[in-house]
């Protein structure tokens, strides 16, 4: 970095995922690398916008020095590539670090993003089995904002509502498209919201179960982590289905850019080098520009994104021969 | 006579072209075989085939209409309902030739020899002459079948080559031949698992010699031949992968199968197990965020 800075020393780890962008900064030289600051922001479709936005956020506080980045989540190689990070990671192993931070007898993660759920099995510290959701997004985070919002619930409302059930009401939950009209219909027949709400997250829980995780044995710890946490509804559904209590880290909502920045650091002290990082006047101040377009050197017609910093190429994405990209050089 | 004949490269085609190209060519025909999978040809596919088939079906629909697009009017498409003794291949597939018939043209014209092994260890032999012979006498069309088999013969002694794992992280890949070797349905896998610095070794590195015997253990032998293979090649690999990783077009039954024997054998090894289902998704990320979280999992359990 340039300027002579004299901050304090942080980690920064940065989760960009479909529904949420999310920043945290963990303290560089306090062993435990506890959390000092975090952000959780709405990607809204445009992950570059809010990745500025959450930079911005940090150089507006001017009390950072920035050791190293980690970046997590779908959007990981478009965020690593503008910043300029140390480390990518698949956002399992990101969840997974930052869960085993928290508490090291962590045996069971459930975490329900925006587009993605996963089930993460760890014994003695090491994750020895995964699962993801299949093929589409039914059963996470999405769905539950867009049923919230067709029944007129606030979101930040729909887990308490949900907890004041008294008698949940029995919805399929194989399908997110036969859920809805298990709703419909039951909600027609004047059945209250509260137990409609309840109802739904006791499928969400079941089909999360028998699809992520049968054959599996769920041992206590268990984590529930990702957006979804927040919902107290789903939180009970859980403990209801597996019999055990669930626990629900602090910083439930932004674990996937803790872990990116516990394993930035982890990558930093094992290379004891120097950060990569672009720096954060430089990536709050540049102009950082995607462009996409359809490749027709082929009949496979790839769709490639660029990534463009200030006039220049830092990288593509999309192209299944790999020769499309690699012509701009470096 | 010089006649061009189509072959669409999906489904069977990736277990038998060397026997089907050189036999066709023995026969005095001129075999085109469709491109690699591209997003044109899958984009037919797509259009075409009817709507609860499976990935690599509607493979097959869009490289036979693209070969007809290109002029072609006489395809091989063969009818395999068996290529083992008491197991069959999966019932989308074994009516094969009167599914695609139905998406082309009248004046297109099949060639479809039944190949059904659960008749005979030689029904296949037989319905491939039978079918020659109506291009050459006995003689040259006993030859054009015997070059084919000894071409064919050739390619899957060569892939029989179990000694190939390199170290590091050893992965046994199983899933049908016709997303294993298409580079476009299943993403790119086998260079991202390169990438990744994996060995991979799959199911056809082990023949039917020493998978028949080697899924006997199960108290009932299953159907599917594909299955068959991959649960007794598991069973002769396990001792020397880290890994297994299966692929499957979603909503295939018989993978449904296959996959609860591979989890249930795995549980009580060293190995890990990652199941990916394939569609139409066009973005990799999905498919990448698997690979690489499974390949942290197996390189922190080796280390820890």
């Amino acid at each position: 970095m340039r300027l002579a800075s004299k901050g304090r020393p942080v980690y920064l780890g940065i989760d960009v995922g479909s529904v949420s962008t999310n920043l945290v900064l963990l303290d560089g030289e306090d062993s435990r690398s506890s959390l000092v600051w975090k952000k959780y922001l709405r990607t809204q479709g445009a992950p570059l916008a809010a990745l500025k936005k959450g930079l911005s956020l940090i150089a507006e506080e001017g009390m950072w020095e920035i050791r190293g980045v980690g970046t997590t989540g779908s959007g990981r190689e478009l965020a690593g590539a503008m910043l300029g990070a140390d480390i990518v990671k698949n956002e399992i192993t990101a969840h997974a670090t930052a869960a085993l931070h928290s508490d090291p007898t962590v045996s069971t993660i459930v975490e329900i993003g925006g587009q993605d759920s996963k089930l993460i099995v760890l014994r003695d510290g090491v994750v020895v089995d995964f699962a993801m959701n299949t093929v589409c997004a039914a059963g996470t985070g999405s769905f539950l904002d867009q049923q919230a919002a067709r029944l007129g619930v606030p979101i930040e409302n729909f887990g308490d509502l949900a907890l004041s059930s008294s008698n949940p009401v029995r919805i399929a939950g194989r399908c997110t498209v036969f859920a809805e009209t298990d709703m419909i219909h039951k909600q027609q027949l004047g059945m209250g919201i509260p137990d409609i709400l309840a109802g739904l997250c006791a499928a969400m829980v079941r089909n999360f179960l028998n699809n992520l995780a049968s054959g599996k044995e769920l041992r206590p710890t268990v984590f529930f982590q990702g957006g979804v946490a927040a919902n107290a509804g789903m939180k009970r559904a859980f403990e209801l289905a597996l019999n055990q209590p669930v626990h629900v880290p602090d910083h439930y909502d932004v674990m996937g850019a803790v872990g990116a920045a516990l394993l930035a650091k982890e990558e930093l002290e094992k290379s004891s080098g120097e950060t990569r990082f672009f720096g954060l006047e430089q990536a709050v101040n540049c102009d950082v520009t995607n462009r996409t377009y359809e490749c027709r050197r082929c009949p496979n017609n790839c769709e490639i994104s660029e990534i463009w910093r200030d006039g220049a190429f830092l990288a593509s994405w999309g192209s299944r021969c790999g020769q499309v990209g690699t012509q701009h050089g470096s | 006579m010089n006649c061009k004949i189509g072959i669409p490269r999906a489904l069977y085609y990736f277990h038998f072209f060397p026997l089907w190209e050189t036999f066709l060519a023995e026969l005095g025909f001129e075999p085109v075989v469709s491109p690699p999978t591209n997003q044109d040809i899958l984009q037919r596919g797509l259009s075409t085939c009817v709507e609860s088939a499976c990935l690599p079906l509607k493979a097959f629909v869009g490289h036979a209409t693209f070969l007809v697009e290109q002029g072609l009017d006489l395809l091989f498409v063969p009818q395999v309902i068996s290529v083992f003794r008491k197991e069959y291949t999966c019932p989308y597939l074994l009516g094969l030739p009167d599914l695609v018939r139905s998406y082309l043209p009248a004046t297109v014209r099949l060639f479809s020899p039944v190949l059904d092994a659960r008749r005979g260890k030689g029904q296949p032999t037989f319905s491939y002459l039978r079918f020659g012979l109506q291009f050459k006498p006995p003689l040259q069309a006993f030859k054009a079948w015997r070059r084919a088999k000894a071409v064919q013969d050739e390619l899957e002694k060569a892939q029989q080559n179990t000694n190939s794992l390199p170290g590091g992280l050893n992965i046994l890949l199983l899933g049908p031949r016709y997303l294993t070797d298409d580079a476009y349905l299943n993403g790119n896998l086998l260079r991202k698992l390169e990438e990744l610095g994996t060995g991979v070794i799959t199911a056809a590195a082990y023949p039917d010699a020493i998978t028949w015997p080697a899924a006997r253990f199960l108290a009932k032998p299953p159907y599917w031949t594909s299955t068959r293979r991959a649960v007794g090649a598991l069973e002769q690999a396990i001792n020397r992968i880290d890994g297994v990783l299966s692929i499957a077009p979603f909503g295939c039954g018989a993978h449904a199968m296959q996959g609860v024997l591979v989890g249930s054998r795995i549980s009580g090894s060293k190995a890990a197990h990652l199941q990916i289902y394939l569609d139409e998704h066009t973005s990799p990320v999905g498919l990448v965020t698997r690979l690489e979280a499974f390949c942290d999992l197996l390189e922190r359990k080796m280390s820890g």
